[in-house]
C-alpha cells in the first residue's frame, strides 16, 4: 500500500532552530554563524575581532570542531565565555548542539555570540542553528571560484568575508570575478574584503556586526 | 557529503512513519528534493542504501523527485524560476526574492506493508 505523507525531513531541526532564535531575540543576544573552509581563517578572524571589540565580557564563542579544542584554546586569552562542541566526526553543527551549548553559557551577561562552524562549505549550510546572521568566510588562496562552486552558502549568507587579501599578489585570484559572483548570487549581502592576519579592512566588518547587534538589542522586549 | 546527514534525518522521520502507520516493511520511499539543496542523487542513494540495513526499510528503494526552484520578487510581485542569470528579479532587478519552492526535503509517499 502507498501512504502519502508529505513530511518535511528537516522539520525537527528547523523547529529547534526557531526556538533558539526566539529565545535569543527575546534576550537581545545577536548570534553569528561563521561558515567557511578549513583554513579560511575563521578562528583568526575571531581573534582579531576580539582584539578590537569593546566589552569582551558580553561576548561568547561556540567553537564547533570535529575533534580537539585547538580553536577554543586560541580564544581563551580573551577571557570571553567559550564553549567547545566536538561533533565527533559530524561535518556540521546542529541546532540541538547549539541549544546545549547555550545552556552552558551565562546568557544574561551576553549581547553577542559567534559560532565557528565546522570547516566545510556544504553541510553546515543545510542546518539552521537559530542564528541571526550567517556569514560566509572565504579566502584568497582558495580561489575566486568558491561562490560559483558552492552557491548555496553564498546565496543565503547575511554577509560575505573575503579573507587573506594580503596574499593577492602571490596567488592566482581574480577579485573582480569573485565580487561579481557574490553579487550575482546574493545582491543583498555586504562583502568585507580584509586580512585577519594584518588587520586591514576589519573596521567595516566590526561596524556591521555592531550595527546589526544594536538593532536586534533595541528591538528586544526587555529594552522597550 | 551532507547527503549522509540528510539521510540520517530521513530515517528519523521514516521510523516515526513506520511506527505511526504500523508498517511491517517498506518497499519504496519517494523523496521530493528542491534543486536549491545541492543534493547529488547518487550520493543520496548510496547513503540511503547504507542506512537502511537492519531497519524495516532494508528492502526499500529510494525514488528522488526534483522540485525546481521558484522565487517571488518582494518588490514587484513577479514570479520567476531560473536563477541562472543571477538571483535578481528579471522584471525589476530587485534582490528581494523569496523562495517559493526549491528547498524541500520532503517524504512525499512511502510504499509498505501493514503489520
Amino acid at each position: 500500500m502507498i501512504i502519502n505523507v508529505k513530511q518535511d525531513v528537516l522539520e525537527a531541526y528547523r523547529k529547534r532552530a526557531e526556538e533558539v532564535r526566539a529565545e535569543l531575540e527575546a534576550r537581545g543576544v545577536y548570534m553569528v554563524n561563521l561558515i567557511g573552509s578549513p583554513g579560511s581563517g575563521k578562528t583568526l578572524l575571531l581573534e582579531r575581532s576580539m582584539e578590537r571589540m569593546p566589552k569582551l565580557e558580553r561576548i561568547a564563542v561556540i567553537e564547533g570542531d570535529v575533534e580537539t579544542q585547538r580553536d577554543a584554546e586560541r580564544l581563551e586569552r580573551f577571557g570571553i565565555q567559550l564553549v567547545s562542541v566536538n561533533t565527533g566526526g559530524a561535518c556540521h553543527l546542529e541546532a540541538q548542539s547549539v541549544a546545549g551549548a547555550l545552556e552552558r553559557l551565562e546568557l544574561d551577561a551576553l549581547e553577542l555570540i559567534f559560532i565557528e562552524n565546522v570547516g566545510n562549505l556544504i553541510c553546515p549550510v543545510e542546518f539552521d542553528l537559530g542564528e541571526a546572521a550567517r556569514v560566509a568566510v572565504s579566502s584568497v588562496p582558495e580561489g575566486e571560484d568558491k561562490p560559483t562552486k558552492y552557491p548555496a552558502l553564498f546565496r543565503e549568507a547575511s554577509a560575505v568575508v573575503l579573507n587573506k587579501v594580503d596574499l593577492a599578489p602571490y596567488v592566482p585570484f581574480d577579485p573582480d570575478y569573485f565580487r561579481s559572483e557574490v553579487r550575482r548570487l546574493n545582491g543583498k549581502a555586504p562583502l568585507f574584503e580584509l586580512s585577519a592576519s594584518s588587520g586591514d579592512g576589519l573596521d567595516p566588518w566590526l561596524a556591521w556586526i555592531e550595527e546589526r547587534r544594536g538593532r536586534l538589542r533595541a528591538a528586544a522586549p526587555q529594552n522597550e | 557529503m551532507h547527503e549522509f546527514s540528510i539521510v540520517e534525518a530521513l530515517f528519523r522521520s521514516l521510523e516515526e512513519i513506520i511506527e505511526r502507520e504500523r508498517l511491517r516493511s517498506v518497499q519504496r520511499v519517494r523523496l521530493r528534493v528542491g534543486e536549491l539543496r545541492q543534493i547529488v542523487p547518487e550520493l543520496m542513494t548510496f547513503a540511503f542504501d547504507a542506512a537502511k540495513e537492519g531497519t524495516k526499510a532494508c528492502g526499500a528503494a529510494l525514488e528522488l523527485e526534483t522540485v525546481s526552484a521558484r522565487f517571488r520578487c518582494e518588490a514587484c510581485g513577479n514570479e520567476c524560476s531560473s536563477p541562472e542569470a543571477g538571483y535578481a528579479c528579471p522584471q525589476c532587478g530587485s534582490y528581494e526574492l523569496s523562495v517559493l519552492q526549491g528547498k524541500e526535503i520532503e517524504i512525499a509517499a512511502i510504499e509498505g506493508e501493514r503489520e
